[in-house]
C-alpha cells in the first residue's frame, strides 16, 4: 500500500454539490480518506466564474497526487464549464509542469441507461490527461444516473452495488494502482432493467411537469411555418 | 439549403470564411453565428427547457437565438478547434443549451436509448474540426463524438471534416467537399 496522498475532486456538474457526480465523487473520496488521504473538492462552474475559487483549484491541482474528475454526460461529451477548466489547466501546465508524478481518473454518469454511452466523454478526459501531463489511471462509467439523483449512495438497498464498486475503486487508487477492469465493470452494471428505468424516468418527468403546471410537453415554439 | 455555421473558435480563424465558401460552392445559403460575439450562459442542468417552458431554455440570453436559428435551418455545421478530441468550451456552452430541441421522452436508435425529436423536421448535422497537430487519438475521438451526436440528432449521415488549423484554403475546401460527398449532402 502506498503512503496516503492528497486528492482533488473536480466536479463537472453545474449542479455542484447536489449532483449525482458529486455523490459518486464523494464516495470515492470517503474511501481514500479512510486510508489517511486528504482531499479538497472544487466545482468547475464556480472555479471558472470566480478568481479566488480558481486560485484554490490551481494550487490544489498542482499539489495533488490524484485528480478525480466526476461529471455528468452532456451532449455525449463534458459540460462546458469542465471543458473550460481543462483548457485553462492545460494552458497553465504547458508552462509549469508540477514536479511530482500525478494521476487522473474520471467518473462519468449519464441520463441514458447504457453506461457505454459515456465512453466518448471518458476518451476526452483521457486526451486531456495526456496533454496536461497526468497519468491516466482509468475511467468509470455509470448509466441510469437519474436513478441516483436525490438518493444517497449507501451500502444497503438498491444503491449497494454502486457503493461496492466505488469502494473497490477507492481501494485500488489508495494502493497506488490504476482502476481494475473488475471495478469498471462493476460500476457499469445496470441498476435495474432498461425498460423499468425508462418507465420511471418518463413518469417522473410527467409528474415534475404537472407540478410546475406545465400542460404541453411537446410544444414546438420555434417551428417553421412549413412544419 | 439554409445552412447555419456555428463558429466556436475562441480566436478568429480563416477556416470560418472557407467553410462558408464551400457551402456557397454547393449552392447553399450559409449564415455564420460567431459565438465570440454572443452572450451565452452555461446550462445549469435544471431541465426547465423540458418541464417548465417546453422547448425554450429558462435562461433568456443569446442561447435562445442560437436554438431558434438552428431549428429553422436545413443544416447545421459546427466549427471548432479540436479540444482534447472534443469541442471547444465556447462551442460547448452553446451546444449544452440546445437540448430543448429534443423531447424528454425516449426512443430506441441502433439498440440504444436516445430521445425523441421535438420537431418534425430536423436539420442535417456536421462539423469541421481544426487540429493543432496530427494526433490520431484526438482525431478519432472527434469523429466518434460527431457520430454520437448524430445519433441523438437522428442524423443518419453526418458530414465530418478534420483539417490542420494551418492547412490553407484549397485543402480545407477540398476536405469539406469530400465530407459533403461522403455524407450525401445535396
Ligand atoms: C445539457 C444536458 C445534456 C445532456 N446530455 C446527455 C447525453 O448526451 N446523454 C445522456 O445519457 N445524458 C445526458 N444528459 C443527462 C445527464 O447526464 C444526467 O441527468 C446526469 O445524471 C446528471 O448528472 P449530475 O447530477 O451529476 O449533473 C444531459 C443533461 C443536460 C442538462
Amino acid at each position: 500500500m502506498s503512503a496516503p496522498g492528497q486528492a482533488v475532486l473536480l466536479i463537472g456538474s453545474p449542479r455542484g454539490g447536489r449532483s449525482t457526480s458529486a455523490q459518486l465523487g464523494e464516495v470515492l473520496v470517503a474511501g481514500l480518506k479512510k486510508r489517511g488521504w486528504t482531499a479538497t473538492t472544487h466545482v468547475a462552474r464556480t472555479a471558472i466564474a470566480n478568481t479566488s475559487s480558481w486560485s484554490e483549484l490551481e494550487r490544489a491541482a498542482a499539489a495533488a497526487e490524484l485528480v478525480i474528475v466526476a461529471t455528468p454526460l452532456y451532449v455525449d461529451s463534458l459540460p462546458a464549464p469542465l471543458i473550460e477548466t481543462f483548457e485553462r489547466l492545460h494552458a497553465l501546465r504547458r508552462t509549469a509542469t508540477p514536479p511530482q508524478a500525478q494521476r487522473l481518473i474520471a467518473v462519468v454518469n449519464s441520463g441514458f441507461p447504457e453506461a457505454s454511452q459515456n465512453d466518448t466523454a471518458l476518451a476526452i478526459c483521457r486526451c486531456f490527461a495526456r496533454r496536461a501531463g497526468f497519468h491516466w489511471d482509468g475511467g468509470l462509467a455509470l448509466g441510469m444516473g437519474g436513478a441516483l439523483s436525490g438518493h444517497a449512495i449507501t451500502e444497503h438497498g438498491r444503491t449497494h452495488a454502486v457503493a461496492a464498486a466505488l469502494h473497490r475503486a477507492a481501494d485500488e487508487l489508495a494502493a497506488g494502482g490504476p482502476l481494475s477492469a473488475g471495478a469498471i465493470q462493476a460500476l457499469a452494471r445496470p441498476m435495474m432493467p432498461v425498460w423499468l428505468y425508462r418507465l420511471i424516468a418518463e413518469v417522473s418527468f410527467r409528474i415534475a411537469a404537472w407540478r410546475y403546471g406545465t400542460r404541453h410537453l411537446g410544444a414546438r415554439p420555434y417551428a417553421r411555418e412549413d412544419d | 439549403m439554409k445552412i447555419l455555421l456555428i463558429d466556436g473558435c475562441a480566436v478568429e480563424q480563416p477556416a470560418a470564411a472557407w467553410l462558408a465558401e464551400a457551402c456557397r460552392e454547393r449552392g447553399w445559403s450559409p449564415t455564420t453565428l460567431n459565438l465570440r460575439a454572443l452572450t451565452i450562459a452555461s446550462c445549469t442542468g435544471c431541465f426547465g427547457c423540458w418541464l417548465r417552458t417546453p422547448g425554450i431554455c429558462v435562461t433568456d440570453d443569446d442561447g435562445r437565438e442560437v436554438l431558434k436559428q438552428l431549428v429553422q435551418s436545413d443544416g447545421v455545421i459546427l466549427l471548432t478547434p479540436v479540444t482534447f478530441g472534443g469541442y471547444s468550451a465556447l462551442l460547448k456552452r452553446a451546444l449544452d443549451r440546445i437540448i430543448p430541441m429534443i423531447s424528454p421522452f425516449f426512443s430506441t436508435v441502433n439498440g440504444e436509448t436516445h430521445h425523441r425529436l421535438r420537431y418534425t423536421r430536423q436539420p442535417r448535422f456536421g462539423a469541421l474540426g481544426l487540429m493543432g497537430d496530427d494526433d490520431a487519438v484526438e482525431a478519432q475521438t472527434f469523429r466518434t463524438l460527431v457520430a454520437r451526436n448524430a445519433l441523438n440528432w437522428h442524423e443518419p449521415r453526418p458530414a465530418v471534416a478534420l483539417v490542420r488549423a494551418d492547412a490553407g484554403a484549397t485543402a480545407t475546401r477540398a476536405t469539406l467537399q469530400a465530407a459533403f460527398d461522403i455524407a450525401g449532402w445535396k
